[in-house]
């Protein structure tokens, strides 16, 4: 067999590996090994290649972002950020039909702002966003619904561990990928808000035939702004430091999670024991997000060495299929994996596979980092591996919403997203004008 | 929502090893807290009294391999490695014969990968350790090679032997009935 064919076969049977459930980075790590033992028809030199990327993907300064902003996220999701900036949208929406919903997508937005990954907004706004839009008459399908969509932009704004695992595997600055998430973060969030606006007035049946306009204790308007102070203040630290230039993203990880930490302990939200309990989980979500890393760094490299990348680049290119097409190809395939696979593998696992052919057709890196961030993350609201959608059910109290009414309430909100994502295509400049580039 | 949750069922060997592997995961728990502390006491320094601390970014990288391979064994004993369940989830609780032979595979697999994993680190290891190999420059701030990659010793002997218990769970359960 020739690398290529070796290269090709281990991807298709990486992938049912994959589906049958072996865990994802012990495929990826098995089928680099048994690739390069092939194609190098050496067993010690593969076994090498293992202990090497063991070492070498991960020991580097910009990977420190990861567990800090896991820490943060996690920190500001015990700490009552998120029912304080629904408070706050709530007051600037109480005027328009659907207002509910769309401070839950606004919330959401501004929470996306200071954590980095979809779960924690998931489960922080199924407890705080539910229950209101319930009781103000909602249909609770709507309601779970708006929260499972917009929790998708917790991994689009920066900061997001997607983004972050992106810029790795695709070796683009994280600086560069958080500043390209913005724009698009903001137009999915418009995007939400015109749709709920659009079914408040020619769909109610879905809103909610009894969804009224919530009335807010009166409260003056010193009191609602000292509750967006701090989500403010976490905010201009983290992304102004970023953008500022003051601080690398690493270090705004650092001083983002410990903002975070004092702002929990000053709130008295954070005991020993729940603090320590963060601490484990975000170990736990470091160790088993490297590990796919570090698998995935020997699975490129393998299909570097197989010259599969390569080929693919040359076939398209010569097949005639264009940027577009290749693009629309990819789109589908990320959509049906996201049915099987969680995020960050299946961004881990086609990234390396598409993106040399992306560029040999001069599709901009960041570009189609956002791009893929997006149509990765529809998979977080499709059954049956919607993980948002278990997340809200789990962190449910209410034993008369179904899974399903979850996944059925999330729907129209996928196809938004996919909407957006053939408008992010069709105008990269939503994705790279902050960066200055056309 | 995890399959693989881990439980070693009260057998002496196995819960000292738990033991063990919690007491790696809070050293590496702590490590997370020390690099936190670290950047911060490095952007503080650096941004009021103009003096950075030396060889931040070389600490940084050593101790981000530390943490993820101290905390790996746990992970995988809680269940925390990603995998898909749209196929073994239904078979785990219909067929759990064929569910538990099936993840029994996949568990060994695991257990061979980071032993040849582990064979390939020890030498490393012993390099590090001869050489006395340095990250960072010589006479402006140099930290050894050889404690990070003890850890990655360590972490994926014990991963490894997760692993070779995790498929002896599972024996069990293909042997029971």
């Amino acid at each position: 067999m020739s690398g290529v064919e070796i290269g090709l076969v281990s991807v298709l049977i990486m992938l049912v590996l994959v589906y049958a459930g072996m865990h994802v980075a012990v495929a990826l790590t098995l089928l680099s090994y048994i690739g390069v033992w092939l194609i190098r028809d050496n067993p010690v030199v593969a076994g090498k290649l293992l202990g090497k990327a063991a070492f070498d993907s991960i020991a580097s300064y910009p990977f420190g972002v990861v567990p800090l902003f896991v820490l943060m996220g996690y920190l500001v999701s015990i700490s009552d950020i998120g029912r304080d900036a629904f408070e706050v949208a709530n007051r600037l929406f109480r005027r328009v039909r659907g207002g509910l919903g769309m401070a839950t997508v606004g919330a959401n937005a501004v929470f996306a702002a200071i954590t980095g990954i979809s779960i924690a907004s998931a489960a922080v706004f199924t407890k705080v966003a539910v229950p209101e839009m319930t009781r103000y008459g909602y249909n609770p399908r709507f309601a779970v619904g708006v929260v499972a969509g917009s929790s998708v932009l917790g991994m689009l704004i920066p900061p997001s561990l997607l983004l972050i695992l992106y810029a790795i595997i695709a070796e683009q600055s994280v600086g560069d990928m958080f500043t390209a998430g913005i724009l698009p973060g903001i137009v999915l969030a418009a995007a939400y808000c015109l749709a709920i606006a659009a079914m408040a007035r020619w769909w109610p049946s879905f809103l909610g035939q009894g969804a009224r306009l919530a009335e807010i204790a009166p409260e003056p308007w010193t009191a609602t702004l000292a509750k967006g102070l701090p989500i403010a203040a976490l905010i201009v630290l983290v992304l102004g430091g970023i953008y500022g230039g003051v601080f690398t993203p690493t270090e705004a990880g650092a001083v983002g999670a410990l903002g975070a930490l004092i702002l929990g302990l000053a709130r008295r939200r954070l005991t020993r024991g729940r603090f320590w309990q963060v601490l484990i989980e975000t170990g736990h979500v470091t160790a088993a997000i490297s590990f796919l890393i570090i698998a995935a760094t020997m699975y490129s490299r393998m299909l570097a060495l197989s010259g599969l990348s390569d080929f693919l680049g040359q076939w398209i290119a010569a097949s005639g299929l264009g940027l577009y097409g290749l693009l629309a190809a990819y789109i589908v395939v990320a959509l049906l994996l996201g049915c099987i696979l969680d995020s960050s593998s299946i961004m881990l696992i086609t990234v390396p596979l598409v993106l040399p052919a992306i560029k040999a057709l001069g599709g901009d890196p960041v570009w189609f980092g956002i791009v893929t961030t997006v149509a990765i993350e529809v998979g977080l609201l499709t059954p049956p591996f919607g993980i948002s959608v278990f997340v809200i059910k789990a962190t449910l109290d209410d034993k008369s919403v179904t899974l399903n009414d979850v996944f059925l309430g999330a729907l129209p909100f996928a196809a938004i997203m996919v909407a957006v994502i053939a408008l992010l295509v069709a105008v990269p400049g939503i994705s790279l004008a902050l960066l200055g580039r056309p | 929502m995890s399959l693989a949750s881990g439980g070693a069922g009260g057998r002496e060997p196995a819960l000292s090893f738990g033991g063990l592997l919690a007491g790696l995961n809070a050293l590496g728990t702590v490590l997370i807290l020390f690099l936190m502390a670290l950047i911060n006491l490095d952007v503080g320094l650096r941004y009021f009294f103009n003096s950075p601390i030396r060889g931040v970014p070389e600490l940084v990288g050593l101790s981000i391999v530390a943490i993820v391979f101290l905390q790996l064994a746990h992970a995988l004993r809680l269940g925390k490695f990603t995998r898909s369940d749209v196929l073994l989830g239904p078979l785990l609780r219909d067929r759990p014969r064929i569910g538990h032979g099936l993840q029994m595979l996949y568990h060994l697999t695991g257990a061979v990968l980071l032993g040849i994993m582990l064979w390939a680190l020890v030498p490393l290891l012993v390099e590090a350790w001869v050489e006395d190999l340095y990250v960072g420059a010589k006479g402006d701030f140099t930290a050894p090679e050889w404690p990070v990659k003890l850890v990655l010793v360590v972490g994926s002997a014990a991963c490894a032997i997760q692993f070779l218990l995790l498929a002896w769970q599972d024996w069990q359960r293909v042997r029971a009935r």
